[in-house]
């Protein structure tokens, strides 16, 4: 705990180098030597990714998800606010495309305000998570010794708990807005982050780079943030990207529980619930449900699948068989 | 595994559905398809407080189990094609190979075995899913198993229940890492704890 305050720091220097490195990929400091390297090796690992077209489609679909959410709504316009009993549980129709909830709310419209809630809270538990586990595992990797151990511990104890049951408990007892619900989230998944990148800075600390940054006196957080972190970029992006899906399927998870946002915001799990009460009234109200259930699985296969195609491109070892 | 041919694709596509499918969805569906558009199986799970009365409603038992079963097959075969793919790259494998063992028995006697390792661990931490339940299932088809009553007791903000299910449930993951380090031992000569 006592590492928070440069680690926040250290954060913000991350998602900086992050956002560069994307693009030109100019790791400054790193010397000429490893400056062209790394740019093949992206472009290498493009090319694996390029390969993969489930992949493609994926960034496609994701895409067109977001549009959908975020410039959808200034296109189709529909009453979120307020609740119309006139058309409570309405088929689809003209005016609206896909039905309305028991609420009179049109479903096309929740849909866009859903996937807002869930899409930002999965990114952003998904970045939150990572940064911070990311940082905790590279800082305990290359610490080492009784602190290693110590911070290990914290973890191993975290990952025994059984992470649903707590994160439905802190969402009983927070009553979650997004911004909230973004923590609960979190809390639990830069566990597993954390462990994988300390794994991971093991064998990179060794390196005669890092040492040599230590010869000639780096500090420990230059050598974290500039050479370990870099290096295990691979690693950590693909975990990022699992870590959107699976937070959007927790999410949807306690939306369905009823623990999620609450009304009048919404997200895609909670207009499941709200369909399954109506799908037991033995009428077949098929718009309650498959919108938004199809809309958690298509967004969560496309993280998925890029995922998958990112650790291709990025495990060398893999790729040439 | 035949990587990057169509085999592997449909059955990554589907292990993807299951993974990236909330169970919940796999149970609304299934009772849509099933309960309400051909009325062919009951909607709810089993009701009942004894085995015996659980096993005597078959009918109730097919879609949570069909959906429960679902997602997990999606868990592990993707757990076991990563590791399939990790253990292909070993040189064991080109030994296996290079004495001229044919494909399949380079497949399922060399590969199949040591992926299996990495699997254990997995089981072992699985553990405590059978004892928490599966939370969503249970609630979708109101099977009063621990999940279940888990949720109404977070519903109701019963902190002992909550403490006491989470603590069991703890207990089972450590219990389960302590049996996969246990079998590591047994099933892999190279691993010694002394």
């Amino acid at each position: 705990m006592a590492m928070i305050p440069p680690g926040a720091e250290s954060g913000q220097q991350l998602g900086r180098s992050a956002t560069v490195l994307e693009p030109t990929h100019a790791p400054d400091g790193a010397g000429p030597l490893s400056a062209a390297k790394p740019r093949s090796m992206l472009r290498r690992g493009w090319e694996v990714f390029a390969e993969n077209k489930l992949a493609l489609a994926s960034v496609v679909m994701i895409v067109f998800i977001v549009l959908f959410c975020y410039i959808g709504p200034l296109i189709y316009k529909t009453n979120q606010v307020n609740t119309n009993l006139n058309d409570t549980l309405c088929p689809p129709s003209g005016a609206h495309l896909l039905g309305c909830d028991n609420l009179g709310y049109d479903q096309v419209g929740r849909l866009m305000i859903g996937g807002q809630t869930s899409l930002e809270v999965g990114f952003a538990a998904a970045i939150v998570a990572v940064l911070f586990g990311t940082l905790y595992g590279a800082f305990s990797g290359f610490v080492g010794g009784i602190v290693d151990s110590f911070l290990m511990r914290i973890v191993d104890a975290g990952l025994s708990l059984p992470s649903i049951m707590v994160i439905i408990i802190l969402s009983v007892v927070f009553h979650p807005n997004t911004i909230i619900m973004i923590f609960i989230i979190a809390v639990f998944y830069w566990l597993g982050v954390a462990r994988l990148v300390r794994g991971e800075t093991l064998t990179l600390r060794t390196r005669e780079y890092v040492q040599a940054v230590k010869i000639i006196g780096g500090r420990t957080s230059r050598s974290i943030v500039r050479h370990i972190i870099p290096n295990a970029i691979g690693t950590i992006i693909v975990q990022a990207t699992f870590a959107v899906a699976d937070s959007i399927i927790i999410l949807a998870g306690l939306g369905f529980l009823g623990l999620g946002v609450q009304p009048p915001a919404t997200d895609w799990g909670d207009m499941l619930s709200g369909g399954l009460t109506y799908l037991q009234s033995a009428q077949n109200y098929w718009w309650l449900i498959y919108p938004p259930g199809f809309a958690i699985i298509l967004t969560c296969i496309a993280f998925n699948f890029i995922g998958d195609a990112l650790r291709d491109a990025f495990e060398t070892r893999l790729q040439r068989r | 595994m035949k990587r990057y041919t169509v085999g592997d694709y449909v059955l990554t596509g589907v292990s993807f559905l299951g993974y990236a499918t909330p169970t919940f969805f796999v149970g609304l569906l299934l009772v849509e398809w099933f309960s309400v558009d051909i009325h062919l199986l009951p909607p709810f799970a089993p009701q009942g407080t004894s085995v015996g009365q659980i096993l005597s409603q078959p009918t109730a038992l097919i879609l949570p189990v069909i959906s429960y079963s679902f997602v997990l097959y999606a868990l592990w075969s993707r757990y076991m094609r990563s590791s399939v793919m990790d253990n292909l790259v070993q040189d064991y494998v080109r030994t296996a190979r290079a004495k001229g063992a044919s494909e399949r028995r380079v497949l399922w006697g060399h590969v199949f075995r040591n992926s299996l390792m990495s699997i254990i661990t997995l089981l072992g931490l699985s553990l405590p899913t059978l004892v928490a339940g599966a939370i969503f299932i249970e609630v979708v088809f109101n099977y009063p198993g621990m999940g279940l009553a888990f949720y109404n007791a977070a519903l109701n903000v019963d902190y002992e229940v909550l403490l006491g299910f989470t603590v069991i449930a703890t207990l089972a993951t450590i219990l389960g890492n302590l049996l996969a380090d246990v079998s590591y031992a047994v099933l892999d000569p190279r691993v010694r704890y002394s």
